[in-house]
Order: structure tokens, then C-alpha cells, then sequence
């Protein structure tokens, strides 16, 4: 189990991270987001001991994390980098051997994730003859190739094309599965609502909506109503309580109502004036969610 | 995962990139060309010191009168080749176009080109006319001492003999011009080493910035290993080039007979690769601090150049110590770490340190080395994450992580 508890760092006069906590066991996924300067690397960075908090607690397993615990974590940073001019092969070798596997356990390791990533007949090549794609996969790799217990991942998949995308979904969902606790954060939300079961989402340093994706929608105010009446052209639609906003767009109505809203009433209505097309009534996206809670 | 295999593994990989890399390849090669060209290449254009002389040989010559010039040669240090010539004129044809310098008749006439002969009266020198009339002359001498019941021995015995005993107000060390010679040559390896071995310590802590593995580095290692590995690496790369040369430049001075192994005190040769360890790591420990200060290489230069000066006012220093090895600026300069390794066995080599000084010296060193490997270690933590413009001394040191 991970966990960060009211961190707090400022550089100068800005303020990093004021408060921000998040917590993460073996076998989930977390996604980690907030708008762009919120502090998520910051966060990220001090699990590794990259950043000299001013106040909070970083915890593994209940117990303050030294560089022993660190060689069991994978870490991919914002700022991608590896050695240009290795071998791709090598290169991975070398980070297993790093995190304290040994020469062969390492080499094994490394040629099961390079066929895993699809670069298996890259091994022998310099990264710098990669792809762009190509060369983030192997970023990848060198965080997960020394079976960590933990993955930190600061936006993961930027900058991949949909099948990369995938691939890497993938992988991070079957690391989760295999037991391993994962934290990534990403601005691609549709995805990690795809991805994660839990997310935190932070703005200037401070957890402004947190919890299991599914129950966050559910005990959203909101709701989507859209129905679609053949013959229709939405004057159908009665005086209802709660209809915070409407669209009508030819027979289709588009409405954000309150999640108390008398559906029967909206739907009595709408059966009086033909036969229905198209109806449902759903949560709003963590998208939605996402932009509410960071520009409240 | 304790001490020292990451240091470990950080130095192998140096080692073994390095060792790949076509520019490490390149300048090895062309280092060994040039010392190797240095070496043999005057040998076979001019005679250089070991002088040849041609002397032709006409009638008959005593395989005495040969023998002893060739001994006489040798002691002198030069080489005589003799050809001989069925007839005068052959000779004299030989003499004309310059294939011999002199011809040798009957063992008793000496022809030259030099106009109005040869003068025999000057004895000595290592001129030809000097060496055949010597010869000649002891050929003689032993003649006339057997045929006065003198046996050779004896007179062989009182030419070779010292007539006096010297003595000096001065005594010198049997060793000391040879150890004077190797120790400037170890204080110019050292003065090279330092600064370019230096220089890929620094470029290399600058590269692992540029590309930005450092942070994926720095999860796994703590910033004194990634420092003490690379520094490490370079360095045992660095000596291995360096002896490379040095042996190849001593193989191929034998092998054409430049010199003769020299003859140089055991405790020099340890006492200059200790310095030389001493040194490089002091100096490669500072160049790395001032790399993680900087994320571009076009800022290297500026970092670097205080240190760079720093080895020059070193190299400098031994100059003067070399003039004057008990002086006071010998002394100083002993004791402070940025010269020490460059003087200390300057005045090594000479006789002119005492036992308590070396201790006391290398001792600073150790310790001065030690603590520059803990504040290089923390400059490193707080500047080897930052990106952007150049990092402070002074806020790197303050954010470092303790």
C-alpha cells in the first residue's frame, strides 16, 4: 500500500503542492489527475525522493520509504530519457541490474517485455533508431522490467498513437491484475474511466475530488437525459422541476437535469407524441466531473 | 543491494559504452600513432645520437686492430662498419662518392678527403680518426708492453682503472637524474590525464542531464553512487589508456634502442600511480560536481574553466619546485591538495621530501578528497535534477536532499 498524506512543498512563492494526498494497495489502478501545474509530478517525484518536501508523509507498506523500498518500484518520469546511444537490449539490462536483479534474471526479463511491446527484433538496435512510439515503450519497459510492486507513471500515454494506446492499457491493466499497485496520471480521460476503478484529481496541490469512479458518477447532482420522439420536434417536453439545461436538436432533446427528476412524467409526455427512438438517462463522464471540480 | 555493487554496475556500463565508442576507439589509435611516430620515426630519418661511421679496409688489417675498435666504439657510443676493398683505387673510388669516410691501408695509412690529412695528435673524442688511432695506438702500446715482460692485463688494468677517487660536497643519489626524467614525464601523463580524463567526467554527467535518463537514474541510485561509479569508470578507462601508451612508448624506445630501461627507485613508480589515483580522483570528483550544475554542453566551458586552472596553477607549481625543491613554495604547495599530487613526487624524485611530509600530505589528501566527495555528493543532489538554467553553488547545496 502507497500512500501520500497532506504533502506540502512550495518553490518560492508557488505553492506545489498544499495538502494533497493519495493512497493506492497492490492489485488497483490509480489515476492520478488534475490540470496541468496542479502538482502531480511533484507528487510523483517525492515518492522517489526527488523532492525535498516541506511537509507530509510518503508511506510503503506503512513505513517511510528509503532507497531499499525504491529498487522494488518502477518509475517512468514526465521528463522521458534514456541513453540515446545503447542498445535497446542492453539498456534494459542495465536498469534491471540497477533495481538489483541479477545478470540473468535481468536478461530474461528483458527479452520477455521487449516480446511483450512488440520490439523484440529491436533488441540490438541504439534507442536513438527508434521510433518516437517505439523509443516510449522502451521507457516503459525500463520501469516495469524489474518487477516492481509499484509503477509510478506520469503521463504514460502521451504522445502514442490509438494501437500503442492499447498496447500499454494493456499491459499496466495486466501489471494490476498480477497484484501490483499502479499509479499514473493522465489527461486522456475517457481512458483512465476505461482504466481505473479509483481516481484523485487535484488542483494547486490541493485533492479536490477523489474516490471509486463508478460511485463518483453515481452521487453526481447531474444527469444526462436525452430522448428521441419520431415525429417529434421537443415542444412535447412538460414544465418539469429540475431541468438545469436543454438542447433541442431536430426531434432529439438533449437535457442536464437533476438526478431527482420526475423521469416518469418526461416520459408519459414524450409516449403521448410518437413512439420513442432513442432514450437514456446517464451519470455525467469523469470528463464532466473533472472540469467541474477543477474550475469550482 | 549494499555499497558498492551500484557504484559498481554505474562504472561497468561507463566502461563498457566507452569502450564502444567509436571516439574512444579513434583517439587511442591516433594517441598511439603519435607517440609510436614521436618514437621511431626520427631513428629512421637521421642517425639521430647513435652515429654511423663507414671506414674501408684495404690489405691486410689485425683482427686485433678490429676488435679493439669495435670496443672503443661501443664505449663511445657510436658504430663503425668496416668494407673492405680489393684494391686502392676501388677504396679511394668509395671514399669520393662519400660510401666510406675513411679507408684503412695496411693497417698503418689513414686516408680521408680532408684536405691535408688527418691530425692524430688530439687524443680523445669519438671522432673516427680519433677511434682507428686509438686502436692503433693500444695495439702498439700492447706490443711494446710484452715485449718488455708487461703483460696486456696489466696495462688493460691501469687504462681502465679511475686514477683518482672523487668525492663531492654534494652527494647524489645513483637514481636521481633517471628519477627526475620519469617524474616530470608522470607529472606531464598527470597534468593530460587530469584534464582531459576530467573533461569526459564532466561531459558525461552533463550528457545524462541533457537526456533526461538522469531522473529515471536517480530512482534507483542514490547521486553519490551515479557520481562515485561514473568518476570510477572514467577513471579506470582513463588509466588504461594512459598505461597503454606509456608501455607502447617504452616498448617501441627499446625496441630502437632510444634508451635503456631506466633505472628508477621502485618507491617512485609507486609513488607516482598513488598520486596519480590521488589526484585524478580529486580533480574528477570536482569536475563532476561542476557538471551537475549545468544542463547544456555549451555551458560546460564556463563551469569548468575555474577547475581547469586550478590543475594548470598545479602543473605550474611543479615547475617551480622542480628549480627549487626545498624551497618554500615546495613546501607549501605540498601540503594543499590542488598541487600536491603534482609536486610531491617532483621533490620525491629528488631526495628533498622527508617521510613526515609525505605522510602528512597524502593524509590531506585522503581527507581533502573525502570531503569533496561529500559536498561534490550534495552539490550533485540538489543540481543534477534541474534543467533548466544553470543551478547556483550556493542554491544546490541548499536544496540538497540529506
Amino acid at each position: 500500500m502507497l500512500e501520500l498524506k497532506n504533502l506540502s512543498k512550495r518553490y518560492g512563492e508557488v505553492r506545489a503542492l498544499d495538502g494533497a494526498s493519495l493512497s493506492v494497495a497492490p492489485g488497483h489502478m490509480l489515476g492520478f489527475l488534475g490540470p496541468n501545474g496542479a502538482g502531480k509530478t511533484t507528487a510523483m517525484r517525492s515518492v522517489f525522493g526527488l523532492v525535498q518536501l516541506d511537509a507530509g508523509e510518503v508511506t510503503w507498506e506503512g513505513m517511510p520509504i528509503g532507497p531499499e523500498q525504491r529498487l522494488r518500484f518502477g518509475y517512468m518520469p514526465e521528463q522521458r530519457g534514456l541513453y540515446p546511444r545503447m542498445k535497446v537490449g542492453e539498456q534494459l539490462i542495465y536498469f534491471a541490474e540497477l533495481h538489483g536483479m541479477s545478470r540473468s534474471d535481468a536478461a530474461a526479463s528483458t527479452s520477455r517485455w521487449l516480446a511483450t511491446l512488440g520490439l523484440s527484433e529491436r533488441s540490438d538496435d541504439r534507442l536513438e533508431q527508434l521510433s518516437h512510439g517505439n523509443q516510449q515503450r522502451v521507457q516503459l519497459a525500463a520501469a516495469l522490467v524489474h518487477d516492481p510492486d509499484l509503477l509510478i507513471l506520469d503521463e504514460p500515454f502521451s504522445g502514442l498513437d490509438p494501437v500503442a494506446v492499447e498496447t500499454l492499457a494493456d499491459s499496466l491493466a495486466a501489471e494490476a491484475a498480477n497484484g501490483k499497485a499502479v499509479v499514473f496520471s493522465s489527461h486522456q480521460l475517457d481512458l483512465v474511466e476505461d482504466m481505473c476503478e479509483d481516481v484523485v484529481i487535484i488542483n494547486q496541490g490541493r485533492n479536490v475530488m477523489e474516490g471509486n469512479v463508478a460511485r463518483l458518477k453515481e452521487s453526481s447532482p447531474h444527469r444526462h437525459l436525452e430522448i428521441d420522439v419520431s415525429g417529434g420536434d421537443g415542444a412535447w417536453l412538460p414544465e418539469v422541476a429540475g431541468v438545469v439545461a436543454k438542447e433541442i436538436d431536430g426531434s432529439a432533446v438533449r437535457l442536464l437535469v437533476q438526478k431527482e427528476i420526475d423521469l416518469e412524467g418526461v416520459l408519459s409526455a414524450a409516449r403521448a407524441v410518437g413512439p420513442i427512438r432513442h432514450f437514456s438517462f446517464e451519470a455525467p463522464s469523469l470528463s464532466e466531473m473533472f472540469l467541474r471540480a477543477v474550475t469550482q | 543491494m549494499k555499497g558498492f555493487r551500484p557504484i559498481w554496475m554505474v562504472a561497468r556500463r561507463e566502461l563498457r559504452e566507452r569502450l564502444k565508442s567509436r571516439t574512444y576507439r579513434i583517439t587511442t589509435v591516433i594517441l598511439l600513432l603519435v607517440v609510436l611516430g614521436g618514437i621511431v620515426i626520427p631513428q629512421m630519418v637521421g642517425d639521430g645520437d647513435g652515429t654511423t661511421y663507414d671506414l674501408g679496409l684495404v690489405g691486410e688489417t689485425s683482427s686485433e686492430l678490429l676488435d679493439t675498435l669495435q670496443v672503443l666504439a661501443t664505449t663511445s657510443g657510436v658504430r663503425v662498419d668496416t668494407q673492405e676493398f680489393g684494391d686502392l683505387a676501388g677504396a679511394e673510388t668509395a671514399l669520393e662518392t662519400g660510401d666510406v669516410d675513411a679507408v684503412l691501408v695496411g693497417g698503418t695509412e689513414y686516408v680521408t678527403k680532408e684536405p691535408g690529412g688527418t691530425s692524430f695528435f688530439v687524443t680523445g673524442g669519438t671522432g673516427l680518426s680519433a677511434l682507428v688511432g686509438g686502436a692503433v695506438q693500444a695495439i702498439r702500446l700492447q706490443e711494446v708492453a710484452a715485449s718488455a715482460g708487461v703483460s696486456v692485463d696489466e696495462i688493460a688494468g691501469l687504462l681502465t682503472q679511475n686514477p683518482l677517487v672523487a668525492r663531492s660536497l654534494d652527494p647524489l643519489d645513483p637514481n636521481r637524474e633517471t628519477n627526475t626524467v620519469v617524474s616530470f614525464a608522470g607529472l606531464i601523463l598527470l597534468y593530460v590525464g587530469i584534464l582531459s580524463y576530467g573533461a569526459w567526467t564532466l561531459n558525461g554527467v552533463i550528457e545524462e542531464k541533457t537526456n533526461r535518463v538522469v531522473e529515471v537514474l536517480m530512482s534507483a541510485l542514490r547521486p553519490h553512487q551515479l557520481m562515485a561509479g561514473k568518476v570510477i569508470g572514467i577513471g579506470l578507462l582513463g588509466i588504461a589508456q594512459l598505461l597503454l601508451i606509456v608501455a607502447t612508448a617504452v616498448t617501441a624506445a627499446l625496441a630502437v634502442d632510444l634508451v635503456d630501461i631506466p633505472d628508477v627507485s621502485g618507491g617512485l613508480i609507486v609513488s607516482l600511480l598513488l598520486w596519480f589515483v590521488l589526484g585524478f580522483s580529486f580533480f574528477s570528483v570536482a569536475y563532476a560536481a561542476v557538471g551537475a550544475l549545468v544542463s547544456r554542453m555549451e555551458e560546460a566551458q564556463s563551469v569548468a574553466t575555474p577547475l581547469t586552472m586550478v590543475g594548470v596553477a598545479g602543473y605550474l607549481a611543479a615547475f617551480a619546485v622542480l628549480e627549487n625543491p626545498d624551497g618554500v613554495v615546495a613546501k607549501i604547495t605540498t601540503f594543499l591538495p590542488p598541487t600536491a599530487p603534482f609536486v610531491v613526487p617532483i621533490r620525491q624524485a629528488q631526495n628533498a621530501i622527508t617521510g613526515w611530509e609525505s605522510i602528512l600530505s597524502v593524509t590531506i589528501m585522503l581527507a581533502a578528497t573525502y570531503g569533496l566527495i561529500r559536498l561534490a555528493g550534495r552539490v550533485y543532489s540538489g543540481a543534477i535534477l534541474s534543467l533548466g538554467a544553470r543551478v547556483k553553488l550556493r542554491e544546490a547545496w541548499r536544496s540538497a536532499e540529506l
